[in-house]
């Protein structure tokens, strides 16, 4: 369906998608540390599979613009070492899926120097990291994988969902002195091959530059019933589940996380002691993982607040699977949600 | 003046149809000629289209919607 173009305005403000936004802020960070450079597949000639480095190559040259074979371990390695020698490296895995092949890289070394080092070296890497299905590509192209680095101590991990936080958050992970992950779920990039730019996904993004703090939660809507706490693409799936039940009477407050790690956990809690009931949408993996984290935090601050038990909307514990049919049973999508909402509701007059 | 927005002849390749995917700027901003404008798909490389000219800008094909070669897709009223 084709969207209405805006009113017209005043002034000229930017509509940006996520991916021009975060690269917006590489761009900016990269003009004014001649020591960060960017190293991945498909990053200097192709600009990214996603888009996140085109034209960087024309600017900023082979040197700093660095495309690499098929070698994560390498290429990680490298950046890595990079980083604790004074760069600051910034590395393209196009599918998060991939950080299987060097995961040992990651988390024994570039998560864990700082600390192991006594604070001596600090590890100034930023990854930025598509995720995410929704678009048949299977198993191992379309995981969400937040709890698999977030699992780990020293890596901080942001994800946005709309175009303004796409740039400030990213402008927060360079500005990081140690590892930072920027993850973008493949739905919410803005590129017409992946399915047309979501309408609240594209956003109003000054020229200049800012940053958002890590750990800082934003209510995107804000209700009296239930809260419905989501991350990427799930706060545009619970945005529209709270649309639906409005027209039900239910009134749902949305609470984007945009962190992982840091949790806001006091925003959390704050919001769900306000409303009582709490839904967790996500599409990683339903054990062990985000929506668990954040069940935790009620369960130990005061479970009393609940008026109902709270309910988990993830991706059920299976791999993603290649029929469109069977892989939307399996996403956290609207109806899921719904359904998830209601569940906390019985009895409630 | 008024000046068409078309999208350039060395962005089509072999295809003759693409899609508008967004428009950076609403419909009646100001723009300065050689700001990206909006970003269209040909086959599935995502392109940016430049402003031809500086002035206000008018949207005439609309996001989602199929353009061909030659296609004016909007314009710039320079004042």
């Amino acid at each position: 369906m084709a969207q209405p173009v805006p009113a017209a305005a005043a002034g000229s403000e930017r509509t940006l998608t996520m991916a021009r936004a975060g690269r917006e802020a590489v761009f900016s960070e990269m003009r004014k540390n001649p020591d960060m450079f960017v190293i991945g597949e498909d990053v200097a000639k192709l600009g990214g599979v996603f888009g996140t480095t085109v034209g960087m190559a024309e600017e900023f040259g082979a040197s700093r613009i660095i495309d690499t074979p098929i070698s994560e371990t390498g290429f990680i390695g490298i950046a890595t070492g990079a980083a604790m020698a004074g760069m600051r490296p910034i590395v393209e895995i196009a599918f998060v899926d991939f950080i299987g092949v060097c995961f040992n890289q990651i988390y024994n070394f570039a998560a864990k120097t700082h600390y192991m080092s006594g604070g001596q070296f600090k590890v100034p890497l930023t990854f930025m990291i598509g995720y995410g299905g929704g678009y048949n590509d299977a198993a191992q192209h379309s995981q969400t994988l937040f709890a698999t680095l977030g699992h780990v101590p020293g890596i901080k991990i942001v994800t946005p969902a709309d175009a303004y936080d796409a740039k400030g958050l990213m402008a927060s992970c360079l500005q990081d002195d140690n590892v930072t992950v920027w993850m973008v779920h493949k739905r919410l990039w803005g590129l017409g091959w992946l399915g047309f730019p979501l309408p609240k996904a594209l956003a109003t993004v000054p020229e200049h530059d800012y940053t958002i703090p890590f750990g800082q939660s934003r209510i995107w809507r804000e209700g009296g019933d239930v809260t419905i706490v989501g991350l990427g693409l799930t706060v545009h799936n619970a945005l529209q589940a709270a649309e639906q039940l409005a027209s039900e009477g239910i009134s749902a407050e949305v609470l984007d996380l945009r962190s992982v790690v840091p949790l806001d956990r006091e925003g959390i809690f704050k919001s769900v002691a306000k409303t009582g009931r709490l839904v967790v949408a996500d599409e990683d993996y339903m054990s062990f993982g985000v929506t668990s984290e954040v069940l935790a935090v009620v369960a130990e601050r005061d479970p009393t607040v609940l008026k109902a038990p709270a309910v988990r909307v993830a991706y059920p514990d299976v791999p993603v699977p290649f029929s469109r049919p069977m892989e939307d049973f399996c996403l956290p999508n609207v109806e899921r949600i719904v359904a998830a909402v209601k569940s906390t509701m019985k009895g409630k007059q | 003046m008024s000046v068409d927005i078309v999208v350039p002849q060395e962005m089509w390749g072999d295809s003759t149809e693409g899609v508008v995917v967004t428009w950076i700027y609403q419909n009646g901003a100001s723009v300065a000629k050689g700001q990206p404008v909006a970003e269209i798909m040909v086959e599935k490389a995502q392109l940016e289209l430049v402003a031809p000219a500086s002035g206000k800008l008018t949207i005439l094909a609309v996001p989602e919607t199929v353009i061909g070669r030659d296609q004016v897709v909007g314009r710039i009223e320079s004042a």
